[in-house]
């Protein structure tokens, strides 16, 4: 009886941990970041080297982001949309890092105050399969000097999409008004996968700097939402940081029978892989407390009262009126 | 009578207290409502309109300042210091033009203030007056506070301090505690204990909101008397295009613009001398002229031209209708 229970939990600890560990296209995916990985096809974030990530809050002409593979095709593009609704292409290049891309986000005067989207598209024939993956990134290109002119701008603050990207997922509310990031942990975070602009359905991982993974199926039209969990545990309260970006990346799937030629071969399906990477903060509920805030409000508030009645009663006659 | 001289004793006659009532309501939606209609009317206002009310319709000066100030020196010579200077000229424009009237027509926490004695008043308390020698001690609170706001931020950047002090001001500061509450945001309410900075900072950002409460219950415009704000403007006052006169002359010592005055100036009852009548604490809510019996011995005027004078008139006028 012992022997069968054993079994059959782990009969079940088994399936619990299957989809798990098949990981299907999360290992395909390439993704884009804001730190050089230091090596490749290695865990999102689990690999990141020292170095700084960009201020969300002081613009910059230049910025590089960087690609988790060394492997892309001679015709893999990088387009850029940016916050006026303009589109250009970026160059690609690589170097003992990886591949890499460096965005052009002049002029420096706020008229590119927002979001720029960047989308790394890179296919290649295997079988019979025409593989596309895609890489797209959100860049914050902000500065808090530039007065958040925009704040009231709800075509500036929309989440943007192009209509020519095979897959693309648009998150939503990952942003707030100033164009500074707004998401914490326990917040729902949604999005939309979109077949060149059209909702799909489609099956997404979420993959967090820690390891821990999801997946979930899109609904009809296209939408998905999960819970971000609180994934910053340092070793010791004292090393808490509330300024730490814990990060995730989403992680779509889709695949249909589509016919066509690729590069003069043909081929009888097609495979797309998409992803988001983001980043949120720790809830503030985690390290915050409204009992104390109340009690030291009370206590100064009688503290104060009392101090008043006790001034008044000694000066009563002479100072009040 | 011409119609420009009907107008002026229109004006003169006016309950000033009753127009500046109104005027505080107005600019106190303006500035903790104002994005609701996509109003933003500048990032460096003369006045605490809280960066921490979601949709206000400007920004108080005090909050860029500390964030321009936690700069490395050798950037403020670069394009970075050009923003610090802009910030600057913007604010002294706004301060320029309404001098320390940001304070007693425009300031959202003067009028949450000015809303606490009406309510003592209401409830039948009376209102409480102290020495002046007592102020005078403790009312430079507001430039040592004005000297903290600018330095710590500065030693984050060139001293090695912790981020923590990144807009030290703010998290002491009852306008953060008390305006988001306007909009239903009690987020501000909380000790921050992810660092011991933190737990410091906010533990005396409520212990601070538990004295301003009772404080302004107890005293009018109670905490004007430690705003660094009116420190940093009355440093500026004197450019002002909006000045209160005293034609020392005409002057009785009756000592009626002294009873009125919400931050009890004595100087303006016993200066016969000065003619800028604008005192460290003043907040030109232009009570004192209402309040004075003779004929322009206080005057308000803007770029010269009296806009308000004490008469006769108006002040037998206003005491008539008060009854």
């Amino acid at each position: 009886m012992k022997l069968s229970s054993i079994a059959l939990f782990l009969i079940l600890i088994g399936f619990m941990t299957w989809p798990e560990v098949s990981q299907g296209g999360t290992e395909e995916a390439i993704y884009l970041s804001e730190v050089p990985p230091q090596g490749h096809n290695m865990r999102h974030g689990s690999s990141h080297r020292q170095g700084s990530e960009h201020s969300e809050h002081r613009a910059v002409p230049f910025r590089k982001v960087y690609l988790n593979t060394h492997e892309l095709s001679d015709d893999a593009r990088a387009i850029v949309l940016r916050p006026d609704g303009t589109i250009t292409e970026a160059p690609l290049s690589h170097d003992e890092e990886g591949w890499s891309v460096t965005l052009d986000m002049r002029p420096m005067d706020g008229s590119l105050d927002g979001i720029f989207n960047l989308y790394v598209i890179n296919k290649e024939l295997r079988d019979e399969t025409l593989l596309i993956r895609i890489a797209k990134m959100n860049i914050i290109n902000h500065s808090c000097g530039w007065g958040h002119k925009f704040k009231f701008n709800k075509e500036r603050l929309r989440p943007k999409s192009l209509d020519n990207i095979p897959l693309e997922i648009v998150g939503y509310e990952m942003w707030d008004r100033n164009f500074h990031r707004r998401m914490a942990s326990g917040d729902m975070f949604s999005f939309s996968v979109l077949r060149k602009g059209r909702p799909v359905k489609a099956s997404v991982k979420v993959r967090t700097r820690s390891g821990w993974m999801k997946s979930l199926t899109t609904q009809e039209d296209g939408t998905g939402a999960f819970q971000l969990i609180r994934d910053y545990y340092p070793e010791r309260w004292s090393e808490f940081k509330t300024r730490y970006y814990s990060s995730f990346v989403l992680i779509a799937e889709y695949e249909a029978d589509e016919e066509g030629t690729y590069r003069g071969r043909s081929y009888k399906r097609i495979r797309i892989i998409t992803t988001l990477p983001w980043k949120y903060q720790t809830a503030r509920i985690e390290y915050t407390s409204y009992a104390y805030g109340l009690l030291i409000f009370t206590l100064f508030s009688l503290f104060t009262g009392l101090v008043v009645f006790l001034y008044r009663q000694r000066h009563k006659g002479r100072w009040v009126l | 009578m011409g119609s420009i001289k009907r107008l002026k004793q229109f004006i003169n006659d006016s309950d000033i207290n009753r127009f500046r009532t109104y005027f505080q309501v107005g600019a106190f939606f303006l500035l903790i409502y104002g994005g609701y209609l996509a109003i933003d009317i500048s990032s460096n206002m003369p006045t605490f309109a809280c960066p921490f009310v979601e949709m206000r319709g400007g920004t108080c000066y005090l909050w860029p300042l500390q964030h321009q100030m936690n700069m490395e020196i050798r950037h403020f010579l670069t394009g970075r210091g050009i923003g610090v200077l802009t910030g600057f000229l913007t604010f002294l424009f706004l301060l320029i033009l309404f001098n320390k009237a940001w304070c007693g027509f425009i300031c959202p926490l003067g009028t949450v203030q000015d809303w606490i004695t009406k309510l003592r008043a209401n409830i039948g308390i009376r209102y409480g007056t102290y020495p002046e020698k007592d102020f005078k001690k403790i009312n430079k609170i507001k430039y040592i506070l004005l000297v903290l706001l600018i330095l710590l931020p500065f030693g984050i950047a060139n001293l090695g301090l912790s981020h923590d002090w990144a807009t030290p001001y703010c998290m002491i500061c009852p306008s953060r505690t008390i305006l988001p509450l306007f909009s239903a945001d009690l987020s501000q309410l909380v000790i921050d204990f992810s660092s011991k900075t933190k737990v410091f900072l906010t533990g005396l950002g409520m212990a601070v909101t538990g004295i301003f409460v009772v404080g302004a219950f107890a005293k009018r415009r109670f905490f004007c008397l430690f705003c660094p704000m009116s420190g940093l403007q009355y440093i500026f006052s004197r450019l002002g295009i909006l000045r209160l006169e005293k034609d020392g002359s005409r002057c009785t010592r009756c000592g009626n613009c002294y009873r009125v005055c919400d931050v009890g100036i004595k100087e303006i009852a016993d200066d016969i001398e000065s003619r800028n009548i604008v005192k460290e604490d003043c907040m030109m809510c232009f009570k004192c002229v209402s309040a004075c019996p003779e004929e322009r011995c206080l005057t308000v005027k803007f770029g010269g031209i009296a806009i308000y004078e004490s008469t006769e008139r108006g002040f037998f006028k206003r005491i008539e209708k008060k009854g």
